[in-house]
């Protein structure tokens, strides 16, 4: 058997049955030890909302559409991943805290750190689930999601950065003390655009109006140079030769700006060296006024500079026509989408500023930092506007997920997570994670055992099944090897749970450490952790 | 092959981690539970292939000679010899390359209990040639899938398809030509001209015994007369790279089934009195053993000897064509854009001829139309799948050749394309029918027997 063909094969459905049916019992108990119901519950659904997005964002039939919807997906996740680790923190933390005595800080913090992986661990042991499903975690599609999530942020981040510098900028100058930065900067552009748009009369101004003019017919040439007309000239005898008489304007323009061009530099010296009365002696009377009345014209200056900007923009416009023409409409869909779901968050985020902020207000006060939020939200609150502080934490979510999901990207590309099994590795790990952290809650023996021997089962069918799926392919009948390796490997874990329950029974009170031991002993611990995992890949 | 897989080994992590999560919570069950991912651990360490495992494998073929084109059922059967059950065999039958699998999957996998056997069946697609199964790819893994063994197991039983063409029986038995008689020979038998007389021998027809003679001397005589044949037959096959379209994988092309049909045809003919010359055009010269004639064309003449040894070369190459076309496509998937585009520029300058008078620039039109004998009738085979045997048939109409085409139909299920390229193809036989040629439309479903003999018997018969 050739085990280098990559036949694009599924885990059977016995074994996504398996690992599907398990994931959800064991999420479903464990989460029933979380107190932050709701903030649990997000979780969950973020989950599955990333895996979905994962799946839009390489969905081959309609690209455009895939994109665009997990675009606009990006900011749900976001929110959803802030409020199942926030929102959890939020809620626990104004029931544990304050605490009584000096010794309840350890256990309250102990469970809130658990309720929150916890929480964690199930959101990312349904992700690995549902996206196991599909096979959807590879590194390429990581990395294109994680591309769609940064382009989605760039419009978002682009206008609470201006929304952030204008609210800066307003709260500078509502200060007294502070010299006014809009008159600074002010000042600074009018001296820069005074002689360009608005000259002193009475003078010649030759070498800028050369300047102006030779952009002006650049641009003007350029823009008619890109105007496909004699292409929408219909071709008959007697049709007019437009291609003829656009030369000739594309000629004369051309000339226009190149004389402008070498006129300036010298008017400039002229005007520079010899001042205006040896000038205004040395050409005849009638063309120096002449000269004095058209450059220092502001409204031939205007007429220029509109001129130019109009060249520009159709040039631009024809440039970008010509591009998006050559593409196939769903390829320019595909490239804008990211920019109009960011578009759409942006709004989005603006629109429930008011009610957004006054939630957010409310369950901040609710806990133990309401004291700190009293005085630094409200105050920040005040000075940017609810929009402002909506947006920027909108931006803040997303660059979050931007995190989560380079952190997946980097998994899977140095290959710490197989692209085969990345979707239930990462639901086992999750699974146990979760069910690790749960044994410190108010929790069931026996619900962490099987949580633990869960985890076990869900890693172990997925991976058989995938490389089942691999070796073997769906068409033939497998059903009856899986359930018998999955019977072998659940009755495996059953006998370690009874070992467990016989050692914990056994070990109750039998063993007591020193603070200071356990600590070493941790420290140890992981770093073993890290190197045994860096030595098993 | 022995392997031993590593999977359990993230087990001593999970461990570590349960330490972890108990020295920072001070959980004791989590010290406990350690035991969990450390069985496991165990479980797949001490895990090993059981001694004296054994499998035996057999397999039948439900047709072992097929006809091209037709499905053929295979079963394998596995079945655990050894001494010890196992829980996870995958199988993999060793199906020839060029067999496409039509129906299941040659893949199996199983738990088996000493001497039980597990059977896995599927269809291949019968093409033209002698194709061998390959040993069965076995793969044996423990309960806890940490060790595997790979070997190719050796099958019994059916081991080979040939998919040749046996003539089972003369589709044109009685048939007559249209220009039988045109051509004297110098064996006797049944005709017009007297040739010889010899001693009756049981079987002899009466209208030929001489009733005179025998009255004379109570002598049974038979007559034999100038044995007479046809002018020649010329079977042209459509072989080139237009031709060579398949409407699924694994289906015989146009070309082969072309050259299919005319080898029935050619086995027919030389079963009469018909001398039959053979034609393969569009193929290239190391398809052919001995390469193309100077003009381009695979030609058998019937005078010739071995004409029918010659013939079936032609047939296999045509074969050979059309598989070294499939390769090539397949490693050229990435350049197709190119060959189209070089395929156009060459297309740009070979004009196709039509009946109403226009130039032919088509170098193998022209070849086979310089090559016809004057007065032969031919047959041409042809999917159709461009104009090309239409030029043909049109030019062979206006020279006043008796002319038949032969077209498989070859497009098959309900998609877009397939319609698009059904109506092209009707369109063009129409067209061949008014060009006055006889048209057989072969649809696969039914034999190409049936087909032949419902249209070229009454077109032969007198």
């Amino acid at each position: 058997m050739d085990d280098t063909i990559s036949l694009p094969t599924r885990m059977p459905w016995t074994s996504l049955a398996t690992v599907v049916g398990v994931t959800a019992l064991l999420v479903a108990g464990l989460l029933g030890t979380v107190s932050a119901d709701r903030a649990a519950l997000v979780g969950v659904a973020t989950g599955v909302l990333l895996a979905l997005s994962l799946w839009l964002s390489g969905w081959d039939r309609w690209q455009a559409v895939g994109t665009a919807l997990a675009s606009a997906l990006a900011l749900p996740v976001a929110v959803g991943l802030m409020v199942a680790t926030g929102g959890t923190v939020a809620s626990l933390g104004a029931e544990l805290f304050p605490v009584t005595s000096q010794t309840g800080v350890r256990p309250a913090v102990v469970t809130l750190l658990s309720q929150v992986v916890v929480v964690l661990g199930c959101l990312t042991a349904v992700f690995g689930a549902t996206a196991a499903t599909r096979g959807v975690v590879d590194t390429e599609r990581v990395g294109a999601y994680g591309g769609l999530v940064v382009r989605t942020t760039a419009v978002p981040f682009a206008v609470a950065l201006v929304l952030f510098t204008r609210g800066a900028v307003d709260f500078l100058q509502s200060n007294t003390g502070t010299p006014g930065v809009q008159q600074l900067t002010g000042e600074l552009l009018t001296r820069v655009l005074e002689p360009i748009f608005d000259p002193v009369p009475g003078r010649t101004h030759i070498a800028i109006f050369s300047l102006l003019l030779a952009l002006a017919a650049a641009a003007l040439a350029r823009g008619l140079d890109a105007l496909p007309l004699a292409e929408l000239v219909p071709e008959t005898s007697d049709a007019p030769d437009v291609d003829r008489a656009v030369a000739a304007v594309e000629r004369t323009l051309r000339w226009t700006g190149r004389l402008a061009l070498l006129v300036a530099p010298v008017a400039g010296l002229f005007e520079l060296g010899l001042g205006q009365e040896p000038m205004a002696e040395l050409l005849p009377v009638g063309l120096y006024d002449l000269l004095v009345t058209v450059t220092a014209a502001p409204g031939l200056r205007g007429l220029l500079w509109w001129l130019f900007l109009t060249g520009t923009a159709v040039s631009v416009a024809v440039w970008f026509l010509r591009r998006t023409v050559q593409s196939s409409a769903d390829r320019v869909g595909t490239v804008l989408a990211p920019y109009v779901g960011g578009g759409v968050i942006t709004l989005a985020a603006v629109g429930v500023a008011g009610p957004a902020v006054d939630a957010i207000e409310t369950a901040l006060r609710a806990t133990p930092a309401a004291a700190a939020a009293e005085q630094f939200f409200v105050p920040i609150l005040d000075v940017y506007g609810p929009e402002t502080v909506t947006l920027s934490l909108a931006v803040v979510a997303l660059f979050t997920v931007v995190g989560a999901v380079g952190q997946l990207w980097l998994a899977l590309a140095t290959n710490y997570l197989r692209e085969r099994t990345a979707g239930v590795t990462l639901a086992a790990a999750g699974l146990f994670g979760a069910s690790a952290f749960a044994a410190t809650l108010d929790t069931s023996a026996w619900l962490v055992l099987a949580g633990l021997v869960g985890a076990v089962v869900v890693w172990d069918a997925g991976s058989f099944g995938t490389t089942l799926g691999h070796e073997v392919g769906t068409g033939a009948a497998t059903r009856r090897t899986e359930l018998v390796h999955t019977g072998g490997t659940v009755a495996v874990g059953g006998v370690g749970a009874a070992v467990t329950l016989g050692l914990a029974g056994v070990a109750r009170g039998s063993i007591a450490v020193e603070p200071s031991v356990a600590v070493a002993g941790l420290v140890v611990c992981l770093v073993a952790v890290l190197a045994l995992v860096a030595a098993i890949r | 092959m022995h392997r031993r897989v590593r999977r359990w080994s993230g087990g001593l992590a999970a461990a570590l981690f349960l330490v972890s999560v108990s020295l920072l919570t001070a959980e004791p069950l989590l010290l406990a539970a350690t035991a969990i991912p450390l069985i496991y651990v165990a479980y797949g360490a001490l895990s090993r292939m059981p001694a004296g495992t054994d499998l035996q494998a057999a397999r039948s073929v439900s047709d072992a000679q097929p006809t091209p084109g037709e499905p053929v059922e295979v079963e394998l059967t596995v079945t655990n010899t050894g001494s010890s059950s196992l829980t996870d065999v995958r199988v993999i039958d060793g199906v020839p390359e060029e067999l496409a699998v039509v129906e299941g999957s040659p893949r199996l996998c199983t738990s088996l209990r000493p001497n039980e056997s597990a059977t896995l069946s599927y269809a291949v697609m019968a093409k033209r040639g002698t194709y061998t199964f390959g040993a069965a790819a076995v793969r044996v893994r423990t309960l806890s899938a940490s060790d595997e063994v790979t070997v190719d197991l050796p099958v019994a039983g059916d081991g080979t398809l040939t998919c040749s063409n046996t003539v089972s029986e003369v589709p044109m038995a009685d048939a007559t030509l249209p220009r039988a008689g045109t051509l004297p020979t110098d064996s006797g038998g049944s005709g017009l001209e007297f040739h010889s007389t010899r001693s009756y021998q049981p079987g002899d027809p009466v209208n030929r015994i001489d009733w005179r003679r025998y009255a004379k001397t109570d002598e049974l005589t038979t007559i034999d007369y100038r044995e007479e044949q046809a002018v020649r037959t010329v079977l042209v096959v459509d072989a080139r790279p237009p031709a060579r379209v398949t409407p699924e994988p694994g289906f015989p092309t146009g070309a082969e089934l072309s050259a299919y049909a005319a080898e029935r045809l050619f086995d027919a003919l030389s079963r009469t009195s018909v001398v039959a010359s053979v034609c393969a055009v569009g193929l290239a010269p190391e398809d052919v053993p001995g390469g193309l004639g100077p003009d381009g064309l695979a030609w058998v003449d019937a005078s010739g000897g071995h004409a029918a040894a010659h013939a079936r070369q032609i047939f296999d190459s045509v074969g050979r064509a059309a598989a070294r076309q499939s390769d090539t496509d397949a490693a050229d998937v990435a350049d197709v854009s190119e060959d189209e585009s070089s395929e156009q520029s060459q297309g740009g300058d070979v004009k196709v001829t039509t009946a109403d008078g226009g130039t032919i620039e088509d170098s193998d039109l022209l070849a086979v139309l310089a090559r016809l004998p004057p007065t032969a009738q031919v047959v041409v085979f042809s999917p159709a799948a461009d104009d090309w045997p239409v030029s043909l048939v049109s030019s062979l109409a206006v020279r006043d050749y008796p002319t038949t085409l032969v077209s498989p139909s070859l497009a098959r299920g309900d998609s877009l394309g397939a319609a698009v390229a059904g109506t092209e193809r009707t369109a063009r036989l129409q067209r061949a029918e008014l060009s006055g040629a006889t048209v057989i439309d072969w649809d696969l479903d039914s034999p190409i027997d049936v087909a032949l003999r419902a249209s070229l018997a009454d077109l032969f018969s007198v």
